[in-house]
C-alpha cells in the first residue's frame, strides 16, 4: 500500500533573540493509512515542531511532504483550505486552541461550517453527537470554553479534530490531563474511529504507557533528528538508542508495599 | 515528618453558576494540610480537582458560591496568591503574558514578592530558571511564551511558581507535558523544596504511579466528593473504594500489554 | 455588572451623570424648541435671565440662544459619535490586516497610515471640507480622515501579540478563510485596548468640529457650538454671553467625555484584577 504521508528531510531552524535553534535537521518519516505511529522524544526535541509543520501550520526550512500523493508544501489558497478537512491536529494545550470568546459549541461547530458538512438546522445535532462521541454531556455545548475542566477542554478539541472525518491526525499531547478513566474511553474512541474511517494517528507523547497501549510502531526524536524507529514493544523492551534508554529508564512506577495488606474494611 | 498545621478546610463546597444553570463542582470536603506535607489529589475528568485548588488560592471566577470554611492557622492572615500560594495552572501557556519575556515575568514575581531590586531579581529568574532544569537559561529568559515547547513552558510556570518561596504550591497537572526524564527531576525538586523550606504541596495529577513517588497522602475525588483519603501507599497498595482500584488497574505502565 | 462597576469609580460617576444629562439635552431640543433653532424669535441682543422666554438671551439677530446651545448638543454628539465610529471601524479593520498578513500589506497599509498621520488632524479636516464643501456628512468624513490611524496602530500592535497564539493556528488548521479568521477571530479579542482610545477620539472629534465651525466650514443648516462662539467673537466686549454659553457647553461636553473614558479604563482593569 502506497504512504499516506511520507515526509523526508525536514529541517527548521528558530531564531530567538540571539541564537538560534535548530528544532528539526532532516526528519525522515513515513506513515501509511490506518496506521498509528506513537512520536517521543523528551521536552524540546522538536516533536511540536513537525507535528506542525506536517498540520502546514509552520513552514519547514527545507525538506519535502507528501500526503495523499499529494505535495503538501506546494498548496496554497483554496486547495490548502480544502485539503484541512483530510489533515486536522490536536494542539498541545487545549485551552490556548480555542478562541477565548467561543463557547463549545462553536468550536465544534467551526470545522462543519467550514468545510459545509452541516447546515445551520442540522448543526446543534451533529455538535451533540460530536461531543457524546468523546464522552461529553451535549449540554456542555452552551458553556465558555474556559467554564470546563482541563480534561473537558482535551476532548472537545478531539471532537473539533473528528469533526471532518479526516484521514491523518496529528494528536500533540491529546491525553496528557485526563485521568486513565476518561484516558481508556478517548483511547477506545480513537481505535474506534480508526477501525470505521480508516485515519491514521501521529500521536505524539511523552508517555511511553500509552504509546505502548496504541500505537504498532514508535518514532524516537532526539535533538531535532530521529534516533530510533520501529515496532513499540520491541523498541520499549530493547531500546538502541541513548534517548529512548533515558526515556524508558524514567517512567514512573506505581509504589506499592511488597505485600499489599488491608486495613479495615 | 511534617510540620505546624498549615491550613484547615471544613465542609468546602463550591457552585459554579454557567448559562442560567448551576453546576456543583464541590461538596463536603475536609481537609488539613501540614507544612511540609506533599498531598496528591487524583481523581476523574470533570470531578473538581482544579476547582479546589483555585478555591484554596481563592480564584474562582466571580460569580461562583463557597460554603464552608478555609482556614490558615499557618499563616495567620488571608493567603496572598503569589507570595503564599504559588500555583501551577493546568494550562500554563493561558497564565504566561504573551508580550513579556520569560525572564522578566519570573523576576517580577521576585520583586513583587521579595522586595528585589530588578537586577538580583532578574539573576535569581535565571537561577530559578535553571532548577527546573530548561536548558540554557540564559537564553531562555529572553524567550517570550511563545517560543517555548510546551514542556518548556511548564517549566517557566514551576518557576514562577516557586519563585516567591510561597508556603503552599498548588500544582495542577504541572508536569503532564514534560518527558519521563524531566518529570523525575521535577519531582526531585519539588521533594527539595518540600523538606528545605518547609514548603507543603497540593500536587494535582492523573498519573497515580507518579503521585505515589512524591507524596505523603493521596485523596480521591469523584464526582465532587473525596471519596477516600489515605497514606500514599496504603491508597495505592490497598484502596477502599472501588473507584481507586479502578484508577489503579488501569494505569499503563511498560510492563502492562 | 460592567456598568455598575464603571458608575462606582469616581470618573465614572461623574462623566456618566455629565452624559446622561448632555443625551438627555440633546434628545430633548427638538422636544421643547420645535422649529428651526436658526429662526428670528425676538429681539436682537436680549441679555440673559431678562426675559424668561429666552434664558439665556438671544443673538444679534434675535435667535433664542437657549435653542442654539441645545440643538448644538446634537450636532456635536452625532458628529463626534460618527466620527468615532467610522475611525474606529476603519482602523481596527486596516491594523487587523496589517498585523496579521504582515509583509507587503503590512508594508503599504502602515506607510499609508504614516502618510495620514504626519499631517495635523485639523489641516487635514479643513482641506477636506474646502474642497468637497461643507455638510454634516463631509465633516464627520473630515473628522474621521485623521482619526483612523490611532486605532489602526493599536489594534497592529495587538494582533502581533494574538497572531503568535495557538487558536489562530487552530482556526488555519479548521481551514477557515483568512479574511473569516482576521475579522471573527483576531479582531474582536483585538478590540478592548482600540475601545479604550474611543472617548479620546470622540472628545478630539467634538473639538475639531467646533473649530471648522468656529471658521465657517461647519454645516450651515445646523446649529453649532463653533458658529455661535465665532459670531460671538464680533461683539465680545457688549455681548460676551454669546461666546460663553457654548463655549461653557463645549467644555462640560469635552470633559463629561474624558472622565467617562477614565471610568471605563478602570473598571475594565478592575475586572482583569479579579479574574
Ligand atoms: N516559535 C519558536 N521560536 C523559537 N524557538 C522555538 C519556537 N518554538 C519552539 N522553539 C524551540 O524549538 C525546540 C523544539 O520545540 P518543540 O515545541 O518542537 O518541542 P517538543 O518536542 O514539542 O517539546 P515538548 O514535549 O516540551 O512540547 C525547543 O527548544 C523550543 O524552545
Ligand atoms: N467556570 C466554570 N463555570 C461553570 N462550570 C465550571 C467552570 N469551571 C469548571 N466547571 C465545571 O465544574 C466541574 C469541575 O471542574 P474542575 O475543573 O474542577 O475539574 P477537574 O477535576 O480539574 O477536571 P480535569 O481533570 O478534567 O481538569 C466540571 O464539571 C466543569 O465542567
Ligand atoms: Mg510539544
Ligand atoms: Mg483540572
Amino acid at each position: 500500500m502506497s504512504d499516506l504521508l511520507e515526509v523526508r528531510g525536514l529541517t527548521k531552524t528558530y531564531r530567538r533573540s540571539r541564537e538560534t535553534i535548530a528544532a528539526l535537521r532532516g526528519v525522515d518519516l513515513t506513515l501509511a493509512p490506518g496506521e498509528t505511529l506513537a512520536l517521543v522524544g523528551n521536552s524540546g526535541s522538536g516533536k511540536t515542531t513537525l507535528g506542525r509543520a506536517i498540520a502546514r501550520l509552520i513552514e519547514p526550512d527545507g525538506g519535502a511532504i507528501r500526503f495523499e500523493g499529494r505535495d503538501l508544501l506546494a498548496m496554497r489558497g483554496r486547495e490548502l483550505r480544502a485539503m484541512r478537512a483530510r489533515l486536522q491536529i490536536v494542539f498541545q494545550e487545549p485551552l490556548e486552541a480555542f478562541n477565548p470568546r467561543a463557547t463549545v459549541f462553536r468550536v465544534i461547530a467551526d470545522p462543519l461550517r467550514v468545510h459545509r458538512l452541516a447546515g445551520r438546522a442540522e448543526m446543534p445535532e451533529a455538535v451533540s453527537r460530536l461531543l457524546v462521541r468523546v464522552g461529553l454531556e451535549p449540554a456542555l455545548a452552551a458553556r465558555a470554553v474556559h467554564e470546563i475542566s482541563g480534561g473537558q477542554r482535551q476532548r472537545v478539541a478531539i471532537a473539533r479534530a473528528i469533526a471532518t472525518r479526516p484521514s491523518l491526525i496529528v494528536l500533540d499531547e491529546p491525553l496528557s490531563a485526563l485521568d486513565v478513566s476518561v484516558r481508556g474511553r478517548i483511547l477506545a474512541l480513537l481505535d474506534d474511529l480508526q477501525a470505521e474511517t480508516g485515519v491514521a494517528y501521529l500521536l505524539i507523547t511523552h508517555d511511553l504507557g500509552v504509546a505502548n497501549a496504541v500505537a504498532g510502531r514508535i518514532t524516537v526524536i532526539d535533538g531535532g533528528s530521529i534516533v530510533e524507529e520501529g515496532p513499540t514493544k520491541v523498541v520499549l523492551a530493547d531500546p538502541q538508542s541513548a534517548a529512548a534508554r533515558r526515556l524508558v529508564a524514567a517512567v514512573p512506577r506505581l509504589h506499592r508495599r511488597t505485600e499489599p495488606a488491608r486495613i479495615g474494611g | 515528618m511534617s510540620g505546624p498545621l498549615l491550613l484547615s478546610v471544613r465542609g468546602l463546597g463550591v457552585r459554579y453558576r454557567a448559562e442560567g444553570q448551576s453546576v456543583e463542582a464541590l461538596t463536603g470536603i475536609d481537609l488539613d494540610l501540614h507544612a511540609r506535607e506533599r498531598i496528591a489529589i487524583i481523581g476523574e475528568s470533570g470531578s473538581g480537582k482544579s476547582t479546589f485548588g483555585l478555591a484554596l488560592a481563592g480564584l474562582l471566577p466571580r460569580g461562583s458560591e463557597v460554603s464552608g470554611s478555609i482556614a490558615w492557622p499557618g499563616l495567620g492572615a488571608a493567603p496572598k496568591p503569589g507570595k503564599d500560594i504559588g500555583i501551577v495552572f493546568q494550562d500554563p501557556g493561558s497564565s504566561l503574558n504573551p508580550v513579556l519575556t520569560v525572564g522578566e515575568q519570573v523576576a517580577e514575581v521576585c520583586r513583587t514578592h521579595l522586595g528585589m531590586g530588578w537586577r538580583r531579581s532578574y539573576a535569581r529568574a535565571v537561577e530559578l530558571l535553571d532548577r527546573v532544569r530548561l536548558p540554557s537559561p540564559e537564553g531562555i529568559v529572553r524567550a517570550y511564551p511563545h517560543q517555548l515547547s510546551g514542556g518548556q513552558r511548564q517549566r517557566v510556570a514551576i518557576a514562577m511558581a516557586i519563585a516567591g518561596r510561597p508556603r503552599l504550591l498548588i500544582a495542577d497537572e504541572a508536569t503532564s507535558a514534560i518527558d519521563t526524564v524531566v518529570q523525575a527531576e521535577i519531582v526531585g525538586l519539588i521533594r527539595e523544596l518540600c523538606s528545605a523550606d518547609a514548603l507543603a504541596l497540593l500536587f494535582i495529577t492523573h498519573d497515580i504511579a507518579l503521585a505515589s513517588g512524591l507524596v505523603d497522602r493521596i485523596a480521591v475525588f469523584r464526582a465532587a466528593r473525596m471519596v477516600e483519603i489515605g497514606p500514599a501507599e496504603e491508597v495505592v497498595s490497598a484502596p477502599s473504594s472501588p473507584y481507586t482500584a479502578a484508577l489503579i488497574d488501569a494505569h499503563l505502565g511498560l510492563d502492562a500489554a | 455588572m460592567s456598568v455598575l462597576r464603571f458608575l462606582r469609580t469616581p470618573e465614572g460617576a461623574v462623566g456618566g451623570f455629565l452624559l446622561a444629562a448632555l443625551a438627555f439635552v440633546a434628545l430633548s431640543a427638538p422636544v421643547l424648541f420645535p422649529g428651526d433653532p436658526l429662526a428670528i424669535v425676538g429681539p436682537a441682543y436680549l441679555h440673559p435671565f431678562a426675559n424668561p422666554a429666552f434664558p439665556l438671551g438671544t443673538d444679534s439677530l434675535g435667535r433664542n440662544v437657549l435653542a442654539g446651545v441645545m440643538h448644538g448638543a446634537r450636532t456635536s454628539l452625532v458628529i463626534g459619535l460618527a466620527a468615532a465610529f467610522a475611525a474606529i471601524v476603519v482602523g481596527s479593520a486596516v491594523g487587523t490586516l496589517a498585523g496579521l498578513f504582515g509583509g507587503v500589506v503590512d508594508e503599504v497599509l502602515m506607510r499609508i497610515t504614516e502618510a495620514f498621520q504626519t499631517v495635523p488632524a485639523f489641516l487635514l479636516a479643513l482641506a477636506f471640507v474646502s474642497v468637497v464643501g461643507p455638510s454634516m456628512g463631509t465633516v464627520v468624513v473630515a473628522i474621521a480622515l485623521s482619526a483612523w490611524t490611532a486605532p489602526a496602530r493599536v489594534a497592529r500592535a495587538e494582533v502581533l501579540s494574538i497572531r503568535q497564539r495557538d487558536y489562530v493556528a487552530a482556526a488555519r488548521a479548521v481551514g477557515m478563510h483568512p479574511l473569516a479568521i482576521a475579522f471573527r477571530e483576531v479582531l474582536p479579542n483585538a478590540l478592548p485596548p482600540v475601545l479604550s482610545l474611543a472617548s479620546v477620539i470622540v472628545a478630539s472629534a467634538i473639538l475639531i468640529e467646533a473649530a471648522l465651525s468656529f471658521l465657517g466650514l461647519g454645516d450651515p443648516n445646523v446649529a453649532t457650538w463653533g458658529t455661535m462662539i465665532s459670531e460671538g467673537r464680533n461683539v465680545l466686549r457688549s455681548a460676551a454671553y454669546l461666546s460663553i454659553a457654548p463655549g461653557i457647553a463645549l467644555m462640560v461636553t469635552v470633559l463629561a467625555i474624558y472622565f467617562a473614558g477614565e471610568g471605563a479604563v478602570e473598571a475594565a482593569s478592575a475586572r482583569r484584577i479579579a479574574s
